[in-house]
């Protein structure tokens, strides 16, 4: 479980994060959702152990981030985060690469490369697997960098946009197939920060939207709809959660024109 | 032994300086019968072609024998019944008469060089057990620090408190005899627990793709394996040990300290460790915010430059107010280098504590690239251990 508590953070002066609080349960998949520049990824480092909350705290499997050397080396056995360019060794192959991540987390030797191999093949990477990582485009970067989360086969996965960066029709299929499966067997916890709503319906237990740097709602898909009064898709949701007076704005402005 | 023998010789490039010093000798000898002679350093220049001779036969007798710096030997022999009671099959590391051979000819060259100046008499077999020591002890030092820590101690008596080359080769024979008893226990292990022959081959795997970055942002810096760091009593002695040959090269050079100097090493001493510290996990917040919110001190993540502080004011003003109190000029300057070396070894945090609890914020523009393809070497070693079930033995 991911316990995110009364946490408020800034870097210079501004608050990024504003007595955030938000509680994930085991096995739940999360989006958090919302517009540019408003907190997510900086919600997700907090989660992940990059950042360090102003005031508040994180606590993840019942450890409480950086509070003490063996809880710390407790969640980061069980914790991935993924940012959204991670960085990747060029002159290794991406075989290399995921073997050295997988051994990272102590996976077994022969299942880390049975992983790696069906990791490789499903996502369309088997041919490149032993070519160095400089010869990757910028779409099959962005699968590694996501294969190599999933290697880890961490309980928690938190990651910063898995969706975006070029990915092709079929690596997005696969990504938010396996991420559904992931959630249906519920021993996967997973916080990903998506910016466009389409994918999101069909794969998240749960979406947070965040804006201005607090939590406007946190609920299900269906819970958000009866939030916002909206029976219509989640991008209009989401809106009118995120911009009320933005559909207001639009009708009084073509009502205008139309006069 | 005539088998030894012939493997002991040495390599064709140790020849070569010995030909030099025997065609420059022999340029003198035939100059003085025609009764011109060459100019006096021509003798030094010759010693130092012996003592090339000598530094190149002494890393021919390490490097060659050693199955350290030989994986494929080292493999094989493995394999094989061999143990420390037996000779190395290839030829011995430790030294045999045939080295003592090859060492009076080399003294016996030095001699007919200069012979009324015995410290130049002496330099091939200073050179030749100073460098056969330290690259024996490279390879023998992380399996028997102790005999290591001992002899980093006795070392310096080579030249201190005499000045004389006949006390350097007994203190570098002492040396020789602890080291090899260093080495009996080392072989007696074989095959080592060394970074090839590690029982945990994934560890070293591990430890070779942060080595050459295959595994960097966000993996590296949020990995569980951040090293346990030097204890306080480690600190300590590699404190005393580096002042004591601070003391030792001090005397040999026969100058006295200047205080600057400290100074000159207090500052970059207190920058190192305030990088490491600070370098890739930054304050949670900038100054600007610092000041706008009224949190100048953040005493969590402040502390770390508590133990720099504490190494400037001992490199700057520790000497000088121990000279004021009355103390020795000299003693005062090694006090106070010891002093600043204790403190930035052992002053908390630990580099671990820090990097698993510390309240800072990693940049998010660690980007640090692979910018070196991995080493050749390394990738055999990776060979190596994919062969698990050698790697197991």
């Amino acid at each position: 479980m991911i316990n995110v508590v009364n946490v408020w953070h800034h870097y210079g002066i501004k608050p990024v994060l504003r007595d955030v609080s938000l509680k994930v349960e085991p096995g739940e998949l999360v989006a958090v959702m919302g517009p540019n520049g408003m907190g997510k990824s900086t919600l997700l480092g907090l989660m992940g152990g990059v950042l360090w909350p102003i005031k508040g705290y994180v606590e993840i499997a019942g450890h409480r981030r950086r509070s003490s050397v063996e809880e710390e080396i407790e969640i980061r056995k069980k914790v991935v985060y993924l940012p959204d360019n991670p960085y990747l060794p060029l002159y290794s192959t991406g075989r290399e690469f995921l073997l050295a991540v997988g051994r990272l987390y102590e996976i077994e030797e022969e299942r880390l490369m049975d992983h790696t191999e069906q990791l490789l093949k499903l996502f369309d990477l088997d041919e490149n697997a032993d070519a160095p990582i400089r010869s990757y485009s910028t779409g099959q970067r962005k699968k590694v960098g996501m294969c190599s989360a999933l290697v880890t086969e961490a309980p928690i996965l938190i990651l910063d946009e898995p969706f975006s960066g070029g990915l092709d029709s079929s690596a997005l299929l696969a990504l938010s197939e396996v991420l559904k499966r992931l959630a249906e067997r519920r021993d996967v916890t997973v916080v990903m920060a998506v910016p466009v709503p389409e994918l999101v319906e069909s794969l998240a237990h749960k979406i947070a939207i965040i804006a201005h740097g607090e939590i406007l709602a946190y609920d299900t898909a269906g819970g958000l709809r009866k939030t916002a009064g909206c029976t219509g898709p989640l991008p209009e949701v989401l809106e009118r959660l995120i911009h009320p007076d933005v559909f207001e704005n639009i009708e009084t402005y073509l009502q205008g024109r139309a006069r | 032994m005539n088998h030894t023998r012939r493997r002991v010789v040495p390599p064709l490039v140790t020849g070569v300086f010995l030909f030099a010093y025997l065609l420059t000798y022999s340029i003198d000898a035939y100059g003085m019968l025609l009764g011109a002679s060459l100019p006096g350093e021509i003798g030094r220049i010759r010693v130092l072609f012996l003592g090339m001779g000598s530094l190149l036969y002494a890393g021919y007798r390490v490097a060659r024998f050693h199955p350290y710096f030989d994986t494929g030997y080292c493999r094989w022999l493995c394999l094989t019944p061999w143990s420390v009671d037996k000779p190395l099959p290839l030829g011995p590391v430790h030294l045999v008469w045939g080295d003592l051979v090859i060492l009076m000819v080399l003294i016996l060259l030095a001699y007919f060089n200069t012979p009324f100046a015995p410290s130049l008499v002496m330099v091939p077999v200073i050179v030749f057990l100073s460098v056969y020591l330290i690259i024996l002890w490279l390879t023998l030092a992380a399996q028997q620090l102790r005999i290591m820590v001992v002899s980093l101690f006795l070392a310096p008596f080579a030249v201190y408190p005499f000045r004389s080359a006949y006390a350097a080769v007994l203190v570098l024979l002492v040396l020789y005899v602890l080291c090899y008893v260093a080495f009996r226990r080392f072989f007696r292990d074989f095959p080592w627990n060394t970074q090839y022959w590690k029982a945990d081959p994934v560890q070293e795997l591990r430890k070779q793709a942060i080595r050459q970055r295959v595994i960097g942002w966000p993996f590296k810096f949020l990995n569980v394996y951040e090293a346990p760091g030097i204890c306080v009593g480690a600190a300590f002695l590699l404190s005393v040990l580096l002042t004591w040959w601070l003391h030792v090269i001090r005397w040999t050079l026969d100058k006295p300290y200047h205080l600057a100097l400290l100074a000159v090493f207090a500052f970059p001493a207190a920058l190192v460790r305030t990088m490491t510290y600070v370098g890739t996990y930054w304050p949670p917040m900038s100054l600007l915010g610092r000041i706008c919110t009224g949190r100048l001190i953040i005493p969590r993540y402040d502390k770390v430059f508590i133990a720099p502080i504490c190494i400037v004011l001992a490199g700057t003003l520790l000497p000088s107010a121990l000279v004021r109190a009355g103390m020795n000029p000299v003693w005062s300057f090694e006090l106070s280098f010891f002093t600043a070396l204790f403190l930035a070894l052992s002053l908390p945090p630990k580099l671990r504590y820090w990097r698993l609890t510390g309240p800072y914020r990693m940049p998010t523009n660690i980007q640090s690239v692979q910018s070196r393809r991995p080493n050749p070497r390394e990738q055999t070693l990776s060979e190596l251990f994919s062969d698990k079930s050698y790697a197991a033995k």
